[in-house]
């Protein structure tokens, strides 16, 4: 799509004249849902599952936390982790004692909300998740696709046998998380969608790459850190939704549509809510660019 | 079923019988131009005497059966002189009429008003007819004379916008219309996604769409039928057109084979901007490829009297690429025989090839690229008949046979050496139609097109066919079972009854109401789920999971002249359709290379309606038309907009377009286009949803085209300076200056909403103009 897009583009180039201007426009009013930002893993450290509750399209407002709810993890094993919201910010956290963590390959985590008299439930698990071998770069000139010269960056991981795991990755430069839309990258077993035929291979090379942004290369000194991390098939699609409701413009946009959610009102015919409970087993690698020709 | 086609065959069997009376003669032939042979369609037949007539078909033909006598025959065609003649009918006759053109006409100037009542009293409904002159005057978008975009100016014909691929005819689908080129389909019709139509207007000599009232002999698509027939080439000299305009540049070279007997005619274009552009590029941007072109060349002999063969094609491709590459296009290629077996039967056989194609590849490293392609051929025969009985019957029978060959995906990736193949298996269909019609005068008032078409579709191994089971509605149905199909084995079938018929009530010479009804069925359908159709949409048949799409038409008419001369022509035609079976996708689904999408479609219903004003000008300095259409086309599906009613996203209420043309003197001419629409439906969030940094729209209401886009209006101007041709000269030429979007509006295509670029919390709705500037231009034409 995205290449159908640039070809549009040189199109509109050639005709001269395409615009695109911010206008304001009145939308109806839809119900406030609750929403599910939650995302645990097998690393240590303080996990956080974020509630809060959807407001009007333009609302710019701070985000309206959710309150006064009770938030659990469950384990298959049983386990049981509560989570609290100490700061009264809608972030329910769960700190570990003794370097105690939730997350474990092949563990399912039930997720249990009861909020404003409603309970949602949510279940996900971990998946396996391949190490990263490296992460390799190399100078690149600027061109058309690359508007200043630096450092391409690509990581270099094989997929393990078994179709239909599925992936997030993750890139950080200088210690900040890369977020822009572009940014969220998944993977089917190591290709980009279902069906592709790609498990047990090397990713593919525009995984690989994306860790590096055409329009702002690397440069020397900088940092490049990137985490793999093991979704479900679900949140593979949730994500896949997602992404494409964020960037729905253009000629060839797709109705819009809601995305996915994974959180359930145990009453059916009770409030819906929205949002994500996901969890994640991660690999982490980092390197530091040097100068290279 | 058996039952009602018995019933049906007997029915027509008893009007023909009814309609079979005494021994008459037959007088029938060809008319053509008498400047080039050009055989001219729909070309007038009066018989004086007896006030009746005919016009000649789409390959020229005309024919008449009188009792024995003396009468006065009048030929005449819009922009010819007529020529009146005197026959004895004693024997059956042969009578090739060669028209010349008008002498007052300037070149590719005049609408001059055609037999004063063919259009009240043809049977015929829900026909708009443009002639080549005409399209050639209609202000376009750098300059470029262009097919498509001259019939998105005629009632019932919408678009969804600038740039959109195809057109929507009384609110059906792009891929509901069925184009064709010399009888060839062409799957996409566009160049540059919708900026520029396939067809080269220097090739084109007629072009016909038909909304409603479908006669029997068509069938494939339920919406609409776009006749384009190409030009024979000159048949007495050697001849030279060609333009340079701003995007392409045409040549088109015509000439006899043997004078008379036998002619060709081969048309080129090329766009030039990537030529144009190549100094100015950086060295980076100079391996980019930018371009598209299309060859079409036709050639026809005269094997004897009653024989002629024409052998005609199409090649067309666009040209992408920087570090990838991207082609697509269309290759049509058609033989066509006519053969007279007697002055009452004609016989109009037709084998043709047609495919589209694209090819995408990313990556020229052997270790990793990908390469992705996909592809529809056919192959067809189309055995026509026409039968002449008498002057009030003509019938016309026949058949069909389209064997379809899918190649819904090729793709091969490579990732650091391992090769992956993904490429999805062919599919072959056969679809088959055989029909009989008839056109009967039933008194002096009325007259009535009849027939009946029984069309049948085998979706054939070798193929892999997948049950699915069960799912809430709107989400993905997964495949529960496969079976394996061989080569030619037969996996479903389908078959349908498609009667068609129009009346024509002539209340006086000036005035007549018409009726119609038509049932068409549609066994290939256009995967596409985006805003605009893409040049990588599938296509893909019916199989045991996708039914047929059926159409139900019925449409009433009203139709007046107004003048002396026809100065004036007025209609107001009526509409409503039922359309079943037609596919829709879930959220989320998965259209490229994925062998369970038929898990990802949707089935529901659709309803159309409207109205459609027209007021046409014939006569005078000042010409042209307006045409304004009143409409609703919904859709109900399933798990879409909670199982309610939505309109289709080419959904207009109102769409208005007026041409008009001025000739202030033989050197200057000018004309004008207005278009005003309203705004297509699309569906606005509610809400936002804040997650992991993100702030993704939501519709909390779960509507569907819940807003509508800003109305959409433009004029477009343009002026035609013909210098005055020199003395026995042959070259001569004209400059055509247009300007498009004359008064800059920013019409938007499309609305979408995204997260400030800056402030990832602060929201924002953009719109989106395909145009926002004046587009002038200047194109240059010349004739040898």
């Amino acid at each position: 799509m995205k290449t159908l897009n640039f070809l549009f583009f040189i199109s509109i180039l050639l005709l001269l004249s395409s615009c695109e201007d911010v206008i304001q426009v009145t939308l109806d009013q839809g119900a406030s849902q609750l929403t599910v930002d939650g995302w645990i893993t097998d690393q240590a450290g303080v996990q956080t599952i974020r509630l809060i509750k959807t407001k009007p399209y333009f609302d710019n407002s701070p985000a309206n936390p959710a309150n006064n709810a009770s938030v659990k993890v469950t384990d298959s094993d049983g386990m049981v982790y509560d989570f609290t919201d100490s700061k009264g910010d809608g972030n329910y956290t769960w700190t570990p004692k003794n370097n105690e963590k939730i997350g474990k390959i092949g563990k399912t985590y039930t997720l249990n909300i009861n909020f404003e008299g409603e309970s949602y439930q949510a279940v996900t698990k971990i998946g396996r998740v391949p190490a990263i071998d490296s992460i390799g770069y190399e100078f690149q000139e600027k061109t058309l696709q690359f508007s200043k010269e630096g450092y391409l960056a690509n990581f270099y991981a094989t997929e393990p046998k078994g179709s239909g795991d599925c992936y997030r990755i993750k890139s950080y430069r200088n210690g900040v998380l890369n977020n822009k839309i572009r940014d969220i990258v998944i993977a089917y077993d190591a290709g980009t969608s279902d069906g592709a035929n790609t498990d047990g291979i090397l990713y593919i090379l525009p995984l690989r790459r994306s860790i590096s942004r055409p329009d702002s290369l690397y440069q020397v000194g900088e940092t490049v850190k990137v985490e793999l991390l093991s979704i479900t098939e679900d949140a593979f699609y949730f994500f896949s939704e997602a992404r494409n409701q964020l960037n729905n413009g253009g000629l060839f946009a797709r109705p819009p549509a809601n995305v996915r959610t994974n959180i359930k009102n145990v009453n059916p015919n009770g409030k819906k809510a929205t949002g994500y409970f996901g969890a994640s087993a991660v690999s982490t690698s980092q390197i530091t660019i040097q100068k290279r020709k | 079923m058996k039952h009602l086609i018995q019933k049906s065959l007997f029915l027509l069997l008893l009007c023909l019988a009814f309609a079979a009376q005494a021994q008459k003669f037959s007088l029938s032939g060809y008319i053509k131009d008498a400047n080039d042979g050009e055989e001219l369609i729909g070309a007038t037949v009066l018989v004086k005497e007896l006030a009746t007539g005919t016009t000649s078909n789409v390959y020229g033909f005309y024919s008449l059966t009188l009792p024995k006598g003396k009468y006065t025959i009048t030929y005449s065609f819009v922009g010819y002189q007529s020529i009146v003649k005197t026959i004895e009918l004693d024997a059956n006759q042969q009578a090739n009429i060669e028209l010349p053109a008008e002498e007052r006409q300037i070149e590719g100037v005049e609408i001059v008003a055609e037999d004063e009542s063919q259009d009240i009293r043809s049977v015929q409904m829900s026909v708009n007819k443009l002639e080549m002159r005409t399209i050639q005057r209609i202000p376009t978008l750098l300059g470029e004379v262009d097919v498509i975009r001259s019939i998105q100016t005629l009632p019932g014909v919408s678009t969804v916008g600038e740039g959109a691929t195809g057109f929507n005819v009384r609110g059906g689908g792009i891929d509901q219309n069925l184009v064709l080129l010399d009888e060839a389909p062409v799957y996409n019709s566009a160049h540059l996604f919708g900026f520029f139509s396939v067809f080269n207007p220097d090739a084109v000599k007629d072009v016909k769409l038909i909304k409603g009232g479908i006669p029997a002999q068509y069938g494939g698509r339920i919406s609409s039928l776009l006749d384009v027939r190409m030009k024979e080439g000159n048949k007495k000299r050697f001849e030279m057109n060609g333009g340079i305009g701003a995007i392409f540049s045409r040549l088109t070279l015509e000439a006899p084979i043997v004078k008379d007997k036998g002619s060709f005619i081969i048309a080129a274009r090329r766009s030039y901007i990537d030529i144009l552009a190549k100094p100015f590029l950086t060295s980076d941007l100079k391996d980019s490829k930018f371009y598209f072109y299309d060859v079409t060349a036709k050639a026809n002999y005269e094997l004897g009297k009653k024989d002629k063969l024409f052998l005609s094609g199409y090649f067309g491709r666009d040209v992408f690429g920087s570090g990838f590459e991207f082609n697509w296009g269309n290759a049509t290629a058609s033989l066509r025989w006519s053969h007279i077996f007697n002055d009452r039967l004609f016989l109009n056989s037709t084998a043709f090839f047609s495919s589209y194609d694209y090819k995408i590849g990313f990556g020229q490293d052997s270790r990793d690229n990908f390469n992705w392609g996909a592809e529809i051929k056919n192959y067809s025969i189309k055995p026509e008949f026409t039968y002449y009985l008498n002057t009030n019957n003509t019938l016309t029978f026949g058949g069909q046979s389209i064997l379809y060959e899918f190649i819904p995906g090729k793709a091969v990736g490579t990732s650091g050496g391992s090769i992956s193949d993904v490429s999805l298996e062919n599919k072959t269909s056969l679809e088959t139609g055989i029909y009989i019609g008839n056109e009967q005068k039933v008194s002096p008032k009325i007259s009535m097109q009849y027939g009946l078409r029984w069309s049948f579709f085998n979706y054939l191994g070798a193929i892999t066919a997948y049950e699915y089971g069960t799912a809430p509605a709107g989400t993905r149905r997964e495949a529960i079972s496969e079976k394996k199909y061989g080569n030619w084995e037969n996996v479903t079938t389908y078959n349908n009854l498609e009667p068609r018929f129009a009346l024509t009530y002539e209340i006086n010479p000036k005035t007549s109401i018409k009726a119609s009804y038509n049932r068409t069925t549609q066994y290939i359908h256009l995967i596409s789920n985006s805003a605009a159709s893409l040049p990588v949409d599938v296509w893909t048949p019916s199989t045991n999971n996708i039914k047929p799409q059926i159409a139900d038409q019925v449409a009433l008419g009203f139709f007046k002249n107004l003048g002396e001369q026809k100065d004036y022509e007025f209609s107001v035609e009526a509409y409503y359709k039922d359309l079943q079976n037609q596919v829709d996708y879930i959220d989320g689904a998965n259209l490229f290379l994925n062998k369970y999408l038929e898990g990802d479609l949707l089935t529901g219903k659709g309803r159309a309606y409207g109205l459609e004003l027209y007021l046409k000008k014939n006569s005078g300095k000042l010409n042209g038309w307006i045409s304004a259409t009143i409409s609703r086309s919904e859709r109900q599906v399933e798990g879409i907009n909670l199982n309610n009613w939505y309109p289709n996203r080419f959904d207009k209420l109102l769409s208005l377009n007026a041409i008009l043309m001025y000739d202030l003197n033989e050197k200057w001419n000018f004309s004008a286009n207005f278009t005003l629409g309203t705004g297509t439906p699309t569906t606005f969030p509610t809400n936002r949803i804040e997650f992991d940094g993100y702030v993704i729209p939501q519709n909390s209401l779960e509507t569907r085209n819940n807003y509508r886009i800003p109305i959409y209006h433009r004029l477009d101007l343009s002026a035609t300076y013909t210098p005055k041709r020199k003395e026995g000269r042959r070259w001569h030429g004209h400059w055509v200056f247009s300007i498009y979007n004359a008064y800059n509006r920013r019409n938007p295509f499309s609305i979408y909403f995204r997260q400030n670029q800056n402030n990832p919390n602060m929201t924002e709705a953009v719109r989106l103009a395909v145009f926002g500037s004046i587009i002038p231009s200047v194109t240059y034409n010349f004739k040898f």
